[in-house]
């Protein structure tokens, strides 16, 4: 009795060699094939993330006590910048897409690779181009403007290798621009016959959503950095008042694009969830179709909120107010998503491995973050909250509460279609349980903080704040522990884990039809496809069948 | 028409246009300097994309994402003008109330 049937029949068993048969560097660092190139943005994000955790992990020792004791103030500027365009730029917007989405987009279209094989692997060098300048950038002395480059500081006043870490992000990001165009084109064109497009998984529907905010949102970045470079270098005036720019003429450009980065980092997130909610609650999505577009929905409304960053820059009254009834509407196709989340797990039968601990943080943790979200957005409230620990809390809820989490799960999801193996499941599990814990010890206080009036971006702060601040770099730790268990038991299982078997969660979706690890081009056959996405049947339904 | 003198003749026409808008420059139309360079302009990217990047031969799919790229565009412009021709405008009222603090450089009113 099978419990679900994938979107077409099953591979014949796999006779010739698997995608990683191949062992040499020029191998690896030539490749065209979708699924390596995927692996090389894996251990390039892995060692990123390592790099921006060191950077927190000394700002959290730092903030356990309310003087400046570790760093001076100068050198935490450069440790909160460094974190965040490395988890950004070089971590968060590459994560889903680039590693879970290159080495799925064609499996799931029973395609034998992305549509443009060797812009994909151009992506991945000027993603590692990009990282590199920022990293040289970083060694050289670093640079003190925050994440986000605010000008005129980071085009007049900043010491520091300002020019350079802005070309890295500059180049990384033509990466991102080749990845959404390789993906829009891949899905357009390659999809295999049957598979129209309500045949697509959600995972595919989020990454075309994705992809189009990546081709229509970076280059407003890429020529907003260059802009700030050539007033830094040239004394151009665009930005600086004093030669008769408009500072804020850089905020609105730069949160055209960081705001819908922001669904660039959340809504793969999204689909990775609502591929694992499926499966391991043995059911259809519920109202498939309003998931897909909501996922469209939110890359084209979330490019049109992006003046609530700038509530208390003095922009317009008036422009404030359209940006706060712009930013409430966004928030309701991921509400929509929620909900349909919690219907689809309703009357399921829930099977709690790993991928689903991981899916359900998310959707806890993106809740509470959406909902702040709406707090901020508010214009009143905003005036109070701005540059507090509460908009600290309210992201990272978003982005490690939520993009991590489904990041995670979804790692775990694929992982056994990715190296063939199953990873060990008790430490996975604790590894979820670890991270949810760890997760909310330490950005729950960060509400609180905020609220009650600690500003971000200080290293010495007020006597009254320092139970919370233990508090939230005691949850760091625990956070810590949590990603390192993965690290370990994933590698362990490379060597030491058992055979997965082509669909070791009975899942659907063509990806799951072929061997695990894939052979080269994916399929012997050509798939052909016959039935919906997420045929699957509850146990009484198969009983009565 | 071969296309190589289909180009040709494409690369012509930019190149007129461009000498217009040399020329252009040394005329003055008072408030119509702007306006004439932009036309101008308009015409240039409209053969660059309507030829040189294939869009008039495009189907249907093609077409749309051109648009898009246009219409976004005038999304960024629209909602930034939506602050910028606005700035002062409502609060004019409270303004004397807000306590002024010293020694900070307000931007010049527009
Ligand atoms: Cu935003």
């Amino acid at each position: 009795m099978s419990i679900s049937t994938p979107q077409a029949e099953m591979q014949p068993p796999l006779e010739g060699p698997d995608y990683l048969h191949e062992h040499s560097v020029r191998s690896w660092l030539l490749t065209t094939d979708h699924k390596r190139i995927g692996i090389l943005y894996l251990v390039s994000i892995t060692l990123f993330f390592l790099i921006g955790g060191v950077a927190v992990t000394m700002m959290r020792m730092e903030l356990l006590t309310p003087q400046g004791d570790l760093f001076a103030s100068s050198t935490y500027n450069k440790l909160f910048t460094m974190h965040g365009v490395i988890m950004v730029w070089f971590f968060l917007i590459p994560s889903v897409p680039s590693v879970l989405g290159n080495f799925l987009l064609p499996m799931m279209l029973g395609a034998r690779d992305v549509a443009f094989p060797r812009l994909n692997l151009l992506s991945w060098y000027l993603f590692m181009a990009g990282a590199a300048l920022a990293l040289w950038a970083i060694i050289h002395g670093g640079v003190d403007t925050g994440w986000t480059f605010y000008t005129p500081y980071s085009s007049t006043y900043a010491n520091g290798h300002v020019i350079a870490m802005v070309m890295g992000v500059f180049i990384a990001g033509f990466g991102s621009i080749i990845t959404g165009l390789n993906f829009i084109v891949t899905t357009h064109k390659l999809r295999a016959p049957g598979l129209i497009w309500f045949r697509l998984p959600l995972f595919v529907w989020s990454l075309y959503a994705t992809s189009i905010i990546l081709v229509l949102a970076t280059p407003v970045l890429a020529i907003t950095l260059v802009l700030v470079a050539l007033e830094r270098a040239f004394g151009i005036g665009i930005f600086n008042p004093a030669i008769g720019g408009d500072p804020l003429l850089f905020q609105h450009l730069f949160w055209f694009y960081s705001h819908p980065a922001v669904y660039i980092m959340i809504l793969p997130g999204m689909g990775v969830t609502s591929e694992i909610i499926a499966c391991f609650a043995r059911k259809q999505v519920f109202g498939y179709r309003i998931v897909a577009y909501a996922s469209i929905a939110i890359a084209v409304l979330g490019f049109l909120v992006w003046g609530h960053h700038m509530f208390v820059s003095s922009q317009s009254i008036y422009a404030g107010m359209i940006f706060s009834l712009l930013s409430f509407l966004v928030s309701i196709p991921s509400a929509i998503k929620v909900f349909n989340w919690t219907a689809t797990l309703y009357r399921g039968s829930i099977w709690f491995q790993t991928p689903l601990l991981y899916a359900l943080g998310f959707l806890g943790l993106f809740t509470i973050g959406g909902l702040t979200g709406l707090f901020l957005a508010a214009l009143a409230v905003d005036v109070h909250l701005t540059d507090t620990y509460f908009v600290v809390a309210h992201f990272h809820y978003i982005m490690v509460g939520g993009m991590v989490m489904a990041y995670l799960g979804g790692l775990h999801f694929w992982w056994p279609k990715i190296t063939g193996k199953l990873y060990p499941e008790w430490p996975a599990k604790l590894s979820a349980l670890f991270i949810f814990g760890g997760f909310n010890l330490t950005f729950f206080p960060q509400f609180i903080l905020g609220y009650l009036g600690m500003p971000r971006r200080y290293h010495i702060y007020a006597p009254e704040f320092q139970t919370l601040n233990v508090l939230s770099s005691a949850g760091a730790s625990i956070l810590a522990v949590g990603y390192l268990l993965p690290l370990v038991y994933l590698l362990w299982s490379l060597r030491y884990g058992r055979d997965a078997g082509p669909n070791p969660w009975q899942a659907t979706g063509l990806e799951w039809t072929t061997a695990s690890p894939p052979p080269e081009e994916n399929f012997t056959i050509a798939p052909v496809v016959t039935e919906d996405p997420y045929n699957y049947h509850p146990t009484e339904e198969a009983a009565d069948a | 028409m071969t296309p190589v003198r289909h180009y040709a003749l494409v690369c012509g026409a930019l190149l007129v246009l461009l000498l217009l808008t040399v020329g252009a420059a040394y005329v003055n139309l008072g408030p119509f300097n702007v306006a004439a360079a932009m036309l101008i302009s308009l015409m240039k990217a409209a053969l660059i994309l309507l030829f040189f990047m294939h869009v008039r031969q495009a189907g249907p799919v093609l077409r749309l994402f051109v648009f898009i790229g246009f219409f976004w565009l005038a999304l960024l412009i629209s909602l930034s003008l939506s602050d910028f021709l606005t700035r002062g405008v409502p609060d004019k009222s409270t303004a004397d109330q807000r306590p002024s603090t010293s020694g900070e450089t307000k931007p010049p009113a527009p």
